[in-house]
Formats: structure tokens, C-alpha cells, sequence
């Protein structure tokens, strides 16, 4: 063909496309044209815009066709193009990098060119090699790490680093976080870079494995940055729980990191103190900063935050804030997150002094604890009220607001996501939800609202997908309503006074339905089955109540153990006419076991008291039973007993289940049970 | 708007819009430089593509044509929409990546021939999931190589950088 017999002709100008590559495509026509027409081929007559074509596209060419012609498909997964196998490192994470860095050499090589982000493990082992062997690497997390002073050293020579995320990491020596220092970006790049035409990225020549076993004492970092790459400095920093250092010494690193847009930190433990955060005058950059402490400390440095005139993100959680902190905020026009929950000290005053920001997008005033000086009241929201862009927002957990001061929601038609748990509804309603049309998360967990307020509303908001009604009164005729929410995902129903009837009936509506938390409601277990064999992978109980055992009889978990294998863990706490009989019987049970074992202790020890050499094997034998004792402990023996009870229920499963199943849906007393 | 037309290397012809033929890079660039050199233009552009074959390039074509479509889906739809298209691009996609190895490999040099930025990073993505949770020895089982690098190669790989990747 004479395409094929173009390629093998036309030669691309010198070292362009020799490593194997492609040729870049910033190569102009005119070049390409050029190229085209100081080779001589003979062409077929074809149309004149088909051979211009032809001629442009041999040239993009790449050698992929001769190998494959050479070696048969599957060797040529080793001879992908270089950026290609780049594009796939970014996809991977470190652990399977590893995997793919060992498969063969042009994939190794790719691995090293391309790894960015690692995440390494808490072995002491030099930070130099990061810098030779992965010259890209921009984004270090070091979990769980012992630091010492001269691994804070090395890591500090690391000067491509962008991203440094310590997590749970303790430094042993004092004065050593200020190393750090020199990840700042400094205005000429610590090695003058050396004349490499791989700087650009796409092609790396088959020698370059060899220039780097050379020098790589020079530093492949230098050489691979190319020129203006080492000047862009350490952009984010994440301290989370670095313990050993102290608020002077990171006050001092954080003051030199001039460059960050982006600051975390985050103390999880009473041991570490929060610095006061002094220096954030001096971070002007900063874009995002999360502060979080676990007790409510107090940060003076929060004071100067007007002068961060570029924050878009501010997340603080439990650092004292308060009116005044709110007042520096009125002046930051970019910002577009704030999350400030359990914020007790800010009062209806502080909510005023930042109406200014109506930018914002993302607002989180919850409170979760009690601890208030003054009750934010709907004199407070109304400050709120000209944040028409708002897209999620969380005033949860403050009683004193009403639906009176909510009606400017009624305007936040832009609302993705509400969250207005705990505040006093129940007198006014909540009519401002039914305007909202794009709501696809909202939370009226013990908002105590009537049946009527909930119809009202909730047929409106299709969008939905999480809705949480805990201690809301759910009805039956509410489940009418919610039977309209056909796009619901989470649904949290706590509490309820809802039946099976209902349940049905809003479940068998909802098809993506993936959780469902029903306890307390007035289901039985008939109705809990139904709701599962229709939602094949429902789950029923939260994350947080995994304590199964204290919850569950064994005629519970026939039924259950009966719909999905993988489902037999279930908590429903209302379980009336499934289980009095069993119940009635076990306690019974063990009624009569106890008066037969103290009937039995008496007359041992009046044997015991008669013979005295009894009295001598009894006590060998109470020291045998106590070295068992200390292996076989409680948890152990609770899990010995956990399996016999799961063994016993699928063998009654095995032989009853069906049959009893069959029979309560016989019952007419179930009226929710069965399919449709 | 004229069409193009898509020769793959065993001569068969593919018609493609100019909109569709845009989210390939290479043909894209070809088609400015040519407008620019020529002018307007009544007869159908014939583009030989000497590296791609017949059922690769329907692949592609496919690929081009239905993002394309969802493109225009998505400006038309409202924001409410947005995340039900989405789900179900991304349910296309995952569809559309159901291929053996040998054809993953054609599939992805067509895409860096014909440089579709979203295809490739599809076909990259594939590539990390069949590359995710094994072994060297695995992966080179899947994609069918040969170990090159050599036992000392192995073994300083082994000695001066293992905990980096661990």
C-alpha cells in the first residue's frame, strides 16, 4: 500500500521521532510540508487533498506498525508509547505502581517518569532516593511516620514537592519541623539544569535509563524539572496529629511557607497543642484553610484572617470562633465555603456581620453539642437571608430557630443539600421546602413535623435521594407521599409510627433504594423481610450498630438468614408477637436452671464442710478451672457461643424456615407482608 | 457542514461528521491546515489512516459518535438532569471498555494515533484496572510480556527503593 511505502521513506527531521515517539504535535504544517516535499515517491494519481493528507499523516506516524508486523500483537504492550503508560501510572495507586514498576523496562521507566503522588511506608529509609529514582513525585503522604532530625533534612531536599501530608506523624526531636523551610519556593532551582531535550515531557531517548545510573550522584531531579521547575515551592500542607511539635516551631515553619494556597491541620488528640496561628498574616496566598481541634481552644491568630483576601475555603471546627472571628470574615468577598460547626460562641450578632457574604455556596452552622452561650434565634437568620446562592447548608442542631425565621430559603432555589435537624418546626411548618426543586439531600431528623407539614412538601422534591424523617411522624398516609420520591437512595425513618402497610408501599416505589434504617418504627419483622427480598441489597442498620448480638434472637435471625445470606445482621428493636413466645420460654428457661444450680451449690458444700479430703481435690481442681479461666475469656466464650447460636439457626433454617415463613404470610394479621 | 471520510488501512470507508471527527486531535489539526491552505471545499475529505483497522476505527468512530451525542444531551438538558446523564455515560462507557486485551491494545494506539483525549483516558483507565491488585508476574501474564529487566536490574529495584511503593 502506498501509505506503508510512504512511511518507510519519508524520514521525520533529526531526532524527532528517532526514540521511538511521536512526533510532538506542535510541529507546524509548513514543516511537515516541507518535509513531504524533499523526498522524492512516486504517488498513484489520487485526488490532490488525499495525497496532502497521506503525505501529513505519514509523518505523524509511529513505529507501533513495524513491531507489530515484527513481533506479533501481544509484545507490543512493552513498546506502548511512553506517555501512554504515563497516562496509566496516573490511574494507579501506589501500591499497584509497585506491581507495574517491576513488569519490564519500559514500563518501569514509565512508572518513574509518571509517579507523582506516594505514599510510603513508615520504614526509615532516606528520602533521597524519592527525589532521584521519582523525579516527578509532587505529592508525599507520610502516614504514620517516627521522624528524626536528619529525615526531616532529606525530605527538605525534595524541592519538586507540591503536596506534604503528615499524618500521625511524630517528630523525636525538638526544633527539626523548621527544616521544612527550604521546601519554599526559591527563586533559582538548587541545581542549575542540565542541557536535556527530555525536559518537555514526551520523549525520553532508550539511553536515558544509562544518563541516569551516570550522574545520578547530579541529581535526576534537576535534570528532569528542566528550567523554571524548581521554583514552584510547597503549595499544600496537611498536619494531622504530628506530635512533637510545638505551636512556636510550626508557627515559625508556617510563617515561611509563603507559598501555600492550602493549609490543614487537624488535632484529633488532647496531647498536641494548636499553635495560636500568628502566622496566617503572613500566608497572603492562602486559599483554603481547615483548622480542627477536639477541644474548643482558643486561636488568637484568627483574628487577622481579613487580611487573607484570597480564601475561597474555610473550615474551622471547634477553634473558638467567635463574633469578632465572623467580623474579619465580612470583608473576604471570594469565599465560597465556610464550615464552621459548633461555633457556641458566635450569637445572633455574628450571623449579621457576615451577611455580606452572599457568594457563598457552602455553609455549615451546625451545632451538635449543647454547650451555647445564647441560642442563635430567627432574629439570627434572617442575616442569612441574602445567600441566594447557596448550595448546601446546615443549620443543624439549633432549637431556638422556627420556620418563621427559615422562609428566606424559600429563595435558595439553587439548594442541593439542607440539613436541618433539631430545629423547632413543628408549629410553623416547613413550607419554604416545597420551592426548592433541585433538593437531593435533606435532613428533618427530629424536627418533630406533623403528617400534614410532611405531605405538603415532600411530594414535590423528586430530586431526592437522601432524606432522613427520624423521630418525624411518618404515617401511613405520609408513605403516599414518599412513594413519589422515586430517586431516594438513603431514607432514615427512626422512629416512626409507621407499619408495614406503609413501608411497602414507599419501598416498592423507590427502586434505587440502598439504605433504609427502620428501627423503632412499628414494622415487624414480616415487614422488614418484604423490604428486603424486594431490595435485594438493602442494608438495614447503620454503620453504628454493629453490636448485633445484644439485639437479635435466634427467631429473628431465621427470618433473616432466609432472605440474603450476606444480610444477617439486622437490629430492629420492636419485635412484639415475632418473639413473646420464644422469649416466655427461654426465660423460663432459665428461671429453673438457676434454682436447680443453687439447690446444687448447697449440697456441695455440705459435702464439702464433711470431708475434708474432698475439700483439698476441690481446691486442685478450682486452680485448674482458673488457668483455663485465663484463656478461654469472656470474649473469647462469647464468640464460641455467637457461632453455635449462627450454627443452630441456619439448622433450623435448613429445616423450618420455609414453613414458617409460609404460614405468617398466611396470617391475615400482617397485612404488609408478600408481594404486590 | 461537509462530511469526512475515514479510510482504515484495509480500504474500507467510514462517513463521520466534521463535529465528530473534531474529538480526534490528529484529523482535527489536519482539517484546519487544510481549510486554511484551500479554502471551502464541496467534495468529501478522504482521510487514509495507514495505522488503524477496519473494526478499530468503527470502534473509535463509535465512540466519537455517541460522545458526541451525549455532548449535545448535556448542553440541552437541564442542571436537574445532569447527574441522571452522567450515570448513564458512565454506564456506556463501562459497556464500551467490555474488550479482550488484543483488542484494548489496538484500541488504544488508535486513540493515541488518532489522539482522543477522552478515549485515551478511558482506554488508560482499563488498562489500570486490569494492572490493579496483581502481581508483576500476573500483569505480565495479562498483557503477555516478557520480564527485560535484568535479575541485577531486579534486585536493585529490590534493595534501594521497595519501601517507596510498598
Amino acid at each position: 500500500m502506498a501509505s506503508h511505502a510512504q512511511q518507510q521513506l519519508v524520514k521525520p527531521p533529526d531526532g524527532a521521532s528517532t526514540a521511538g515517539t511521536l512526533v510532538p504535535a506542535s510541529l507546524s504544517f509548513k514543516d511537515l510540508q516541507s518535509i513531504c516535499s524533499s523526498t522524492t515517491i512516486d504517488f498513484k494519481p489520487v485526488p490532490v487533498h488525499e495525497s496532502r493528507a497521506a503525505k501529513v499523516l505519514a509523518c505523524y506516524g509511529f513505529p507501533g506498525l513495524g513491531h507489530r508486523h515484527k513481533n506479533g500483537d501481544k509484545d507490543n504492550w512493552e513498546h506502548l508509547p511512553h506517555d501512554l503508560l504515563v497516562g496509566v501510572v496516573k490511574h494507579l495507586e501506589p501500591q499497584d505502581a509497585k506491581a507495574m514498576h517491576r513488569v519490564c523496562r519500559s514500563w518501569h521507566l514509565a512508572v518513574r517518569c509518571g509517579l507523582q503522588s506516594m505514599k510510603p511506608t513508615p520504614k526509615l529509609t532516606p528520602f533521597y532516593d524519592v527525589r532521584d529514582y521519582f523525579p516527578r513525585v509532587s505529592s508525599l503522604h507520610l502516614l504514620n511516620f517516627m521522624l528524626k532530625a536528619k529525615h526531616l533534612v532529606q525530605l527538605a531536599t525534595v524541592t519538586r514537592l507540591q503536596h506534604l501530608s503528615l499524618d500521625n506523624v511524630t517528630l523525636e526531636a525538638r526544633n527539626t519541623i523548621q527544616k521544612l523551610t527550604s521546601l519554599q519556593a526559591s527563586p533559582t532551582p538548587l541545581i542549575p539544569p542540565q542541557s536535556c531535550t527530555a525536559a518537555s515531557g514526551l520523549l525520553l531517548p532508550p539511553e536515558w535509563k544509562l544518563q541516569v545510573r551516570a550522574d545520578r550522584a547530579v541529581g535526576l531531579a534537576s535534570a528532569m524539572a528542566g528550567p523554571g521547575g524548581g521554583d514552584l515551592g510547597l503549595r499544600s500542607l496537611e498536619m494531622v496529629n504530628v506530635v512533637g511539635a510545638y505551636p512556636t516551631e510550626t508557627e515559625e515553619l508556617l510563617s515561611a511557607l509563603r507559598g501555600l494556597t492550602s493549609l490543614r491541620i487537624q488535632n484529633d488528640t488532647a496531647a498536641v497543642k494548636m499553635a495560636p496561628m500568628h502566622c496566617l498574616a503572613s500566608l497572603p496566598l492562602l486559599q483554603e484553610l481547615t483548622l480542627s481541634e477536639t477541644l474548643h481552644a482558643v486561636l488568637p491568630g484568627l483574628a487577622r484572617l481579613s487580611t487573607l483576601t484570597d480564601l475561597r475555603a474555610l473550615r474551622l471546627t471547634k477553634v473558638g470562633v467567635s463574633n469578632g472571628v465572623l467580623r474579619g470574615l465580612s470583608g473576604l468577598t471570594k469565599l465560597h465555603t465556610l464550615q464552621i460547626p459548633d461555633a457556641y460562641r458566635v450569637t445572633d450578632a455574628g450571623l449579621q456581620l457576615i451577611s455580606t457574604l452572599t457568594g457563598l455556596t457552602h455553609l455549615d452552622f451546625s451545632s451538635r453539642n449543647n454547650r451555647r452561650d445564647e441560642d442563635v434565634t430567627d432574629a439570627g437568620a434572617e442575616g442569612l437571608a441574602g445567600m441566594t446562592a447557596l448550595r448546601t447548608l446546615s443549620l443543624a442542631g439549633h432549637r431556638a430557630l422556627s420556620s418563621a425565621g427559615l422562609g428566606f430559603l424559600a429563595a435558595c432555589s439553587a439548594l442541593t443539600s439542607l440539613d436541618l435537624s433539631d430545629v423547632a418546626l413543628g408549629q410553623g411548618g416547613c413550607e419554604f421546602l416545597a420551592s426548592m426543586q433541585s433538593l437531593q439531600v435533606l435532613s428533618l431528623v427530629r424536627t418533630r413535623l406533623e403528617h400534614e407539614a410532611l405531605a405538603a412538601v415532600l411530594g414535590s422534591l423528586t430530586m431526592l435521594t437522601t432524606l432522613k424523617l427520624a423521630w418525624c411522624e411518618v404515617t401511613d398516609e405520609t408513605c403516599k407521599e414518599l412513594a413519589k420520591l422515586v430517586n431516594v437512595t438513603h431514607l432514615d425513618l427512626r422512629y416512626c409510627p409507621l407499619t408495614n402497610a406503609g413501608m411497602a408501599r414507599a419501598s416498592a416505589a423507590m427502586p434505587r433504594l440502598e439504605y433504609c434504617n427502620v428501627e423503632g418504627c412499628r414494622l415487624t419483622c414480616l415487614g422488614i423481610v418484604a423490604l428486603m427480598r424486594r431490595h435485594r441489597n438493602l442494608r438495614v442498620w447503620g454503620p453504628e450498630q454493629n453490636n448485633l448480638h445484644r439485639f437479635m434472637n435466634t427467631a429473628d435471625a431465621l427470618l433473616i438468614c432466609q432472605v440474603a445470606p450476606g444480610q444477617r445482621r439486622l437490629r430492629v428493636s420492636h419485635f412484639p408477637e415475632a418473639s413473646t413466645g420464644l422469649t416466655a420460654l427461654v426465660s423460663c428457661g432459665v428461671a429453673s436452671f438457676f434454682l436447680l444450680y443453687f439447690g446444687l451449690l448447697l449440697l456441695f458444700f455440705t459435702a464439702l464442710f464433711m470431708f475434708p479430703i474432698l475439700m483439698l481435690g476441690c481446691i486442685c481442681v478450682a486452680l485448674c478451672l482458673a488457668v483455663l479461666g485465663a484463656r478461654y475469656t469472656v470474649r473469647n466464650l462469647r464468640r464460641v457461643w455467637l457461632r453455635c447460636d449462627f450454627a443452630f439457626s441456619t439448622f433450623l433454617l435448613g429445616q423450618h424456615a420455609p414453613a414458617l415463613a409460609q404460614d405468617a404470610a398466611a396470617d391475615p394479621a400482617h397485612p404488609g407482608f408478600g408481594e404486590p | 457542514m461537509r462530511n469526512i471520510v475515514l479510510r482504515a488501512n484495509d480500504g474500507a470507508d467510514h462517513v463521520i461528521s466534521v463535529a465528530a471527527a473534531s474529538l480526534c486531535k490528529t484529523v482535527a489539526s489536519l482539517l484546519q491546515d487544510l481549510e486554511a491552505s484551500k479554502g471551502e471545499d464541496t467534495d468529501p475529505l478522504i482521510v487514509p489512516l495507514p495505522n488503524v483497522c477496519n473494526c478499530t476505527l468503527q470502534k473509535v468512530l463509535g465512540f466519537c459518535e455517541q460522545q458526541r451525542a451525549f455532548d449535545e444531551l448535556c448542553t440541552a438538558s437541564p442542571a436537574a438532569q445532569q447527574a441522571d446523564l452522567t450515570r448513564q455515560i458512565q454506564a456506556w462507557q463501562m459497556e464500551y471498555m467490555q474488550v479482550s486485551t488484543d483488542e484494548l491494545y489496538h484500541l488504544v494506539m488508535a486513540a493515541h494515533y488518532l489522539n482522543v483525549p477522552r478515549l485515551l483516558d478511558l482506554c488508560t483507565d482499563a488498562m489500570a484496572e486490569r494492572i490493579r491488585g496483581k502481581s508483576p508476574a500476573q500483569v505480565r501474564e495479562c498483557f503477555g510480556l516478557k520480564p527485560s529487566l535484568s535479575p541485577e536490574e531486579e534486585e536493585e529495584i529490590r534493595r534501594s527503593n521497595l519501601w517507596a511503593l510498598n
